[in-house]
């Protein structure tokens, strides 16, 4: 009975195991997907009689059918960023609404996170299989006290630096014996994260209204303190020691010391790390007193790159670009740039955007620099579609729009440019940098470009992805007076009333554009209701403050003086005697409101639309004025008026 | 007549080497239409080349004829901005590098394009009027820092001409990579490092993205769902310990209330979802010691049916 209980057993678990394996393959998609492959392909080798030739695998993540959907989706250009998207009526226009949502949003985030953090109590039943760290309290007790190994290894785990370092010291106080390995990790803490506790990390909302880009490099490793003890202490000085601590007094900008290190691996014979060499080729070099002298530096690590038998990759690469665009301003520079991209290609190492960000820095070092090189890099980064990494590339981007309105103007390059930059999504990035990335494209396509084609991009990108400044604002109003766009400043006087802080500074640049020439009847009736729509704001404005307290705190609709004229010259060319005649009484019955002095032409259109609608009182008052203010033509106007109106004695 | 005198303008500019100002004049040479006239009046008051020749002065003089006015106080006025120019251009001269006898198509050929390209001079007419506009603007500052970069500046290929020459290209057959003392990708120092490039600096540009995010978090599923997801122990710990618990029991006497009794308990156990392996070999050492304890008392009702054989015989 046994035996047969033993080969029962036996055939069940044979057969079973048989079935699990025929579940695996059937549930593994892959393979599924390979046999209809293979379905499909053996047909078209109906004639012959080849071996099939079965496709590699390819590994799919736990991520990857996402990943192909958000290939699929572009920005929407109606559609605020995705972090700010809500309700329709909420979507932020002006950069104040847009800060404010953004930040509020990441303020929520770190409020959570600090309820979580100050009572764990209220979140120890986890009932999730699986358990999702994320959501509970983070662990801040340490398990282990007391100055041994074990405390230290955790301390590294948890990433206490300053923990670490106390910890350290006890240990040595205690002449306990510490394991070279925990030893070594503790190197490589103190180097990455520069003897300081991890920085606290921001949201994403954050990194894009709070980051603060430093371009000064100022040296941020502390000379003699714990790392360097440590090094020191340290019973073996092995290549992986030597290599941490170069590397970390590399990227903190401590080059003197990084190369006294280096130099004493070379003489003792210690391997050099690849990585190692990158930093150092970066800032170890700025010890170099001239720039001659810093190339040869670069050039002999390069050497001895070369003599270790190491490869060097576009990092390296990168690196030493980066170090030419240190020395800039050196003649030579230009060559050697030349002269390393060519390497490059020898290799076959395609160069990236921060490669070419370098390139340019070398180029277009002086303010007038004027060489072809930026249209070469551009039409080489459109044509062969180099990687673009999302906004870690935005330096590129702003760099080369920079030097392209500095100097070379080319509408073209500045176009690639904004194409290339707004469908890989660079432009979610600081907004410092977004925002004079457009304000400088924006101006020379009003400058250089027709009317048309910048309503095309503006539309694109007013107002989600950036709104104009007074600057942009006057460029924009040039452009449409040269190229008599006049039929888009209703659209682009809709798009202001968004962000109505700045009104004050270009409502003067709207109306005069109005009433520059006299349109036909649909846009001029545009005009005039916009007209009135300002006269009807200021008024209530002006009654709104008197029942204020405090006046200056109402930011109020400013007009002067000019404005109203041209006010006047709208209302009259759309032949609206009512309007125009609200807005010359506002004028005389507010003379100190208004800024600056009147102008005439307003004035003997408005007299000839009083002629016109037979109104000799009001034709009187308005020449009245006009002698009043000194106004030129009013001897005309006056003999119109006697001409052309049939008045009574008084009047006369 | 028009094109000849342009083509006399071409000649004069290309001597003085102002490029820019000739290609714009062949340019325009394709068009003829009263604009040239206007635009050829405003780049003669730039223009600028060593010497006012005989030539240029005829040329003047038809210009001037051209337009309407006093002919000779246009005449006048552009020959004294010729003057003008000139006395600028003859001390520049001396530092600009003469080119190698330059046509024009050589010109053409090297000329950069500042601002339009000639495609955009042929489609966009208003553009022309802007163009002048702006290069009578630029033009001022241009001349200088064209004095500046003339004699530094050397047209590039990108990725052309001599290379450092230190690495050579990675041969198909190179040697294996030498292992150093230690890999790199193993310490601590890598780990951190790929921490910090890991977090992630900007928000999300769509949902799929965030969904993707929240499942390297580990706060989302996976797709495809694995019902598995997060238990790590047991799936190290095959279906078939879980079920088949007869060996446990294999020194459990062979007959009697307690072998049915611990055969239902592995019954029960092998259906158990939630305890792990080793709970469930708990649970039944558990009875052992306690059928052990007990054998005194249950010898005396069961007999042969209370004993443990001393070693396990696997059925």
């Amino acid at each position: 009975m046994a035996t047969s209980m033993k080969s029962i057993r036996k055939v069940i678990l044979w057969n079973l195991s048989k079935k699990s394996r025929h579940f695996s393959t059937s549930q593994s998609h892959c393979n599924r997907h390979e046999t209809e492959q293979l379905k499909r392909e053996t047909p078209k080798l109906s004639g012959s009689t080849s071996e099939i030739v079965i496709p590699n695998r390819i590994p799919r993540g736990p991520t990857s059918i996402l990943k192909a959907l958000a290939s699929t989706v572009e920005r929407d250009p109606n559609a605020p960023a995705y972090y700010l998207v809500d309700d329709p009526y909420l979507y932020p226009t002006g950069f104040i609404p847009k800060k404010n949502y953004a930040l509020s949003k990441a303020a929520g985030k770190r409020a959570a996170k600090h309820i979580v953090e100050q009572h764990p109590e209220f979140f120890q039943n986890d009932t999730s299989h699986p358990k999702v760290e994320a959501f509970m309290p983070p662990k801040t007790e340490y398990q282990t006290t007391g100055a041994n190994e074990e405390a230290l290894k955790e301390r590294i785990e948890m990433r206490r630096v300053k923990d670490a370092i106390a910890l350290y010291t006890e240990i040595k106080l205690e002449e306990m014996e510490v394991s070279e390995e925990t030893l070594l990790d503790l190197l490589d803490l103190l180097c990455v994260y520069n003897n300081k506790d991890p920085p606290e990390e921001l949201y994403g909302e954050e990194t894009i209204y709070l980051s603060k880009h430093n371009r000064k490099a100022a040296k941020t490793w502390e000379d003699f303190t714990a790392a360097e003890k440590l090094f020191e202490d340290l019973p073996r000085k092995s290549a992986r020691a030597y290599n941490t601590i170069v590397t970390g007094m590399a990227k903190g900008l401590a080059s003197e010391n990084a190369m006294s290190k280096y130099n004493e691996m070379l003489e003792n014979r210690i391997p050099v790390d690849l990585e190692t060499f990158h930093h150092l080729i970066e800032y170890g070099t700025m010890t170099a007193d001239s720039h001659k002298e810093k190339w040869s530096l670069v050039t002999a690590m390069l050497h001895e790159l070369k003599n270790q038998g190491l490869q060097p990759t576009l990092e390296t690469f990168r690196c030493v670009l980066s170090a030419l665009g240190s020395m800039a301003s050196h003649q030579n520079s230009t060559h050697y740039v030349m002269k390393t991209l060519a390497e490059m290609k020898k290799l076959g190492i395609e160069p990236s955007l921060s490669c070419f960000a370098n390139v340019l820095d070398v180029f277009y070092n002086k303010p007038n620099d004027r060489s072809d090189m930026l249209k070469k890099v551009v039409d080489y980064i459109w044509e062969k579609k180099v990687p673009i990494n999302g906004s870690d590339d935005l330096h590129f981007f702003f760099l080369a729009m920079m030097k392209n309105s500095r100097t070379l103007k080319d509408v073209e390059i500045a176009t690639k440019l904004e194409v290339l930059a707004r469908k890989h999504d660079v432009i979610s990035g600081p907004v410092q940098y977004v925002s004079v990335f457009y304000s400088l494209y924006f101006k020379l396509l009003c400058m250089y470009d027709t009317i048309e084609h910048v309503m095309e991009v503006y539309n694109q990108i007013v107002p989600h992805i950036w709104m104009l400044n007074t600057e942009e604002y006057e460029e924009l109003f040039k452009a449409v007076e040269l190229y008599e766009g006049y039929q888009y400043i209703p659209q682009i006087w809709s798009d202001m009333q968004f962000d109505l802080m700045k009104l004050n500074d270009i409502v003067n640049l709207v109306i005069s554009s109005m009433a520059k020439v006299k349109h036909e009847e649909q846009l001029q009736n545009q005009f005039c209701d916009i007209a009135e729509s300002l006269i009807s704001r200021w008024i209530s404005d002006q009654q709104f403050i008197s029942t204020m307290r405090r006046p200056s705190r109402y930011l109020s609709l400013m007009l002067t003086a000019t404005g109203m004229g041209d006010l006047i010259t709208i209302s009259c060319n759309g032949n609206r005697f009512n309007q125009a005649w609200l807005i010359f009484s506002t004028m005389k019955d507010n003379p100190n409101s208004f800024e600056g002095v009147p102008s005439g032409p307003a004035f003997t259109s408005l007299v000839e639309l009083c002629i016109q609608n037979n109104k000799p009182e009001q034709a009187i008052d308005v020449v009245v004025y006009m002698c009043e203010h000194g106004l030129p033509d009013g001897k005309t106007s006056i003999e119109k008026i006697q001409t052309q109106m049939s008045l009574t004695d008084g009047q006369k | 007549m028009s094109i000849r005198i342009l083509n006399n303008y071409c000649r004069l500019l290309v001597a003085g080497s102002w490029r820019r100002l000739a290609t714009s004049s062949i340019c325009q040479k394709g068009k003829d239409s009263a604009d040239n006239k206007i635009n050829k009046k405003e780049r003669n008051e730039d223009n600028s080349k060593g010497e006012i020749e005989e030539e240029l002065k005829s040329a003047v003089k038809s210009v001037a004829k051209s337009i309407s006015g006093d002919e000779k106080q246009t005449e006048r006025d552009l020959l004294q901005q010729l003057l003008k120019q000139t006395k600028v251009v003859s001390h520049s001269v001396s530092e600009v590098k003469p080119t190698t006898t330059p046509t024009s198509r050589d010109l053409l050929v090297n000329m950069t394009v500042k601002r339009f390209t000639e495609d955009q001079f042929e489609n966009k007419g208003k553009s022309r009027i802007k163009t002048t506009r702006n290069n009578n603007e630029n033009n001022r500052s241009g001349q200088q820092s064209r004095l500046v970069r003339e004699g530094a500046r050397t047209k590039y290929e990108l990725f052309e001409g001599p290379d450092l020459g230190i690495f050579d290209p990675p041969s198909k057959q190179s040697a294996p990579a030498v292992p150093g003392e230690y890999d790199r990708t193993k310490t601590l120092r890598h780990k951190l490092e790929e921490e910090i490039r890991a977090k992630s600096s900007t928000p999300p540009s769509n949902a799929f993205q965030e969904m993707i995010r929240w499942t390297e978090d580990e706060k989302l599923w996976t797709f495809p769902i694995n019902n598995e997801a997060g238990m790590k122990e047991e799936a190290k710990v095959g279906f078939h310990e879980h079920v088949f618990l007869d060996d446990q029991i294999a020194d459990f006497p062979r007959k009697g209330p307690i072998r049915h009794f611990i055969e239902l308990v592995v019954v029960g156990l092998s259906k158990n979802p939630y305890l792990s392996v080793s709970a469930k070999h708990e649970h039944i050492n558990w009875f052992r010691q306690y059928f052990k304890e007990k054998e005194p008392v249950l010898r005396e009702t069961l007999g042969d049916a209370s004993k443990f054989s001393e070693t396990a015989q696997k059925v």
